[in-house]
């Protein structure tokens, strides 16, 4: 078995005794829910994109445990795609979070463990476990401004190192073995080296600054700065990645609320095949609408659509790609 | 789209002044905050929030600190409560889970992000 099964499996334990073991109060349960169809330009992030239609399921459980001086929240997330083809991603979170309020509130420290399982028969390499452990601290400079520090690391478990390059950007989609002939026919370059060993276990470390700023009450900006370094026995999969984000919301009207997103991101690799450097630049775009839906004086619902580009350049044209996706749902808090 | 929000956005700014405050209850009618004073040594002011002029976010409960924002005539009837949004929950259209890789398969996160 490996280290992540472990983690889940001990995760999953918690979550469900946690609530028995640690009364509390006044503790909560939460549960989200969220359908949503629409359209993949290029699901798997090659160069020659083929697009698919797909829908999306989501359901987020959560338990707060109000203690004396800090929440435990324990929780499980679960996210299904169905493709219009047979292919499927899936992605199995459990979570146990750790929070206390400092600074008579103005504060927030967690401590986050989660443990997933994600899951991809359109790209079986990407197939993985991981494990996170995350520490963040929230301070609310004025109740118009906060800032966040988080750092992060994380062990992604491979389960399919040996077919690292299968329906990855730069290689061919799947189901199309002419035109992956016809490139070794026309001597393109040949993969990189495989790792010696069939086990592929990255260690991702990451670190994020987060500022926003509330204009008004219907009016509010998030800047995002991140950091993060992937160490990987393939050695073409060690990379440093830097990346700037924007995200702008507004509320024109009552219950409606429009959201863009900005970022641009580079990921410098530290060895690409036949000595060549590898840099990849993605710029990416998001435009989110939602409708608020009231029930019994809450936000229990929503109504939302959404547009993500993305334009990832690689300096090996092989890598880069464009991807838009296009989808509308519903989701809802009971 | 930016643009508007650029423009739009420091003149609002100027109309209300938000304050902290903690949810005491949550009643089907009303919402009971408290709004710590300055002077930490005085006793919190209590306000019922009518939310008829005003939603709450569901992920809201007694204890949340959250921003109380007045009306424009500087009352609290018409005054809008909103969510701190901060802690692990916080990503919620994934700007940080696309910053790491792309969307839909970034290497973590919750709906993709975690």
């Amino acid at each position: 078995m490996k280290p992540a099964t472990y983690l889940i499996t001990l995760n999953a334990i918690f979550f469900c005794i946690a609530p028995h073991a640690l009364l509390a109060a006044d503790d909560a349960f939460y549960l989200n829910g969220e359908f949503s169809t629409g359209q993949d330009s290029n699901p798997a992030q090659t160069a020659k994109a083929h697009a698919l239609n797909f829908a999306d399921v989501t359901l987020n459980a959560a338990k707060n445990l109000r203690l004396t001086s800090a929440t435990v929240t324990v929780g499980v997330d679960g996210w299904y795609r169905d493709y219009a083809a047979t292919d499927a991603l899936s992605r199995l979170t459990l979570h146990t979070d750790w929070e206390r309020e400092l600074a008579h509130g103005a504060g927030l420290l967690t401590v986050a463990l989660a443990a997933a399982a994600y899951r991809d028969s359109l790209v079986p390499p990407d197939e993985r476990d991981e494990l996170a452990a995350t520490l963040r601290y929230d301070h609310t400079l004025t109740a118009r401004t906060a800032v966040a520090v988080t750092g992060e690391t994380r062990q992604l478990a491979y389960r399919h190192a040996a077919e690292l390059w299968a329906g990855r950007p730069g290689s061919e989609p799947r189901n199309a073995p002419d035109a992956a002939r016809q490139r070794q026919a026309n001597n393109a370059p040949p993969p990189p080296p495989r790792a010696a060993t069939n086990q592929r276990t990255d260690w991702r470390n990451s670190v994020a600054l987060d500022a926003s700023h509330h204009w008004s009450p219907t009016h509010a900006s998030v800047l995002t700065l991140t950091a993060a370094r992937n160490a990987s026995p393939v050695i073409s999969e060690r990379y440093a990645q830097r990346g700037i984000g924007a995200e702008m919301r507004w509320e024109p009207l009552a219950q409606w609320a429009l959201t863009l997103n900005l970022q641009w991101s580079q990921l410098r690799y530290d060895r690409a095949p036949r000595q060549q450097e590898r840099t990849d630049e993605q710029h990416a775009v998001g435009v989110v609408v939602l409708r608020r839906l009231r029930w019994q004086a809450r936000d229990q619902g929503t109504w939302f659509c959404r547009v993500d580009w993305l334009d990832s350049a690689s300096t090996r044209d092989e890598h880069s790609f464009r991807q838009q996706v296009t989808s509308c749902g519903l989701g809802w808090t009971f | 789209m930016l643009a508007l929000l650029l423009a739009t956005a420091p003149a609002m700014a100027a109309e209300l002044e938000p304050v902290l405050a903690r949810i005491l209850t949550i009643e089907p009618e009303q919402v009971t905050v408290a709004v710590p004073d300055a002077d930490a040594a005085t006793a919190p002011t209590v306000l019922k929030i009518k939310l008829e002029a005003t939603t709450l976010a569901p992920e809201l409960a007694p204890g949340s600190l959250v921003r109380l924002w007045p009306s424009a005539a500087g009352t609290t009837a018409g005054a809008r409560l909103t969510p701190l949004e901060r802690g692990m929950e916080t990503d919620r259209t994934g700007v940080r889970a696309r910053l790491q890789r792309g969307v839909p398969r970034p290497p973590g996160g919750r709906h993709g992000g975690r």
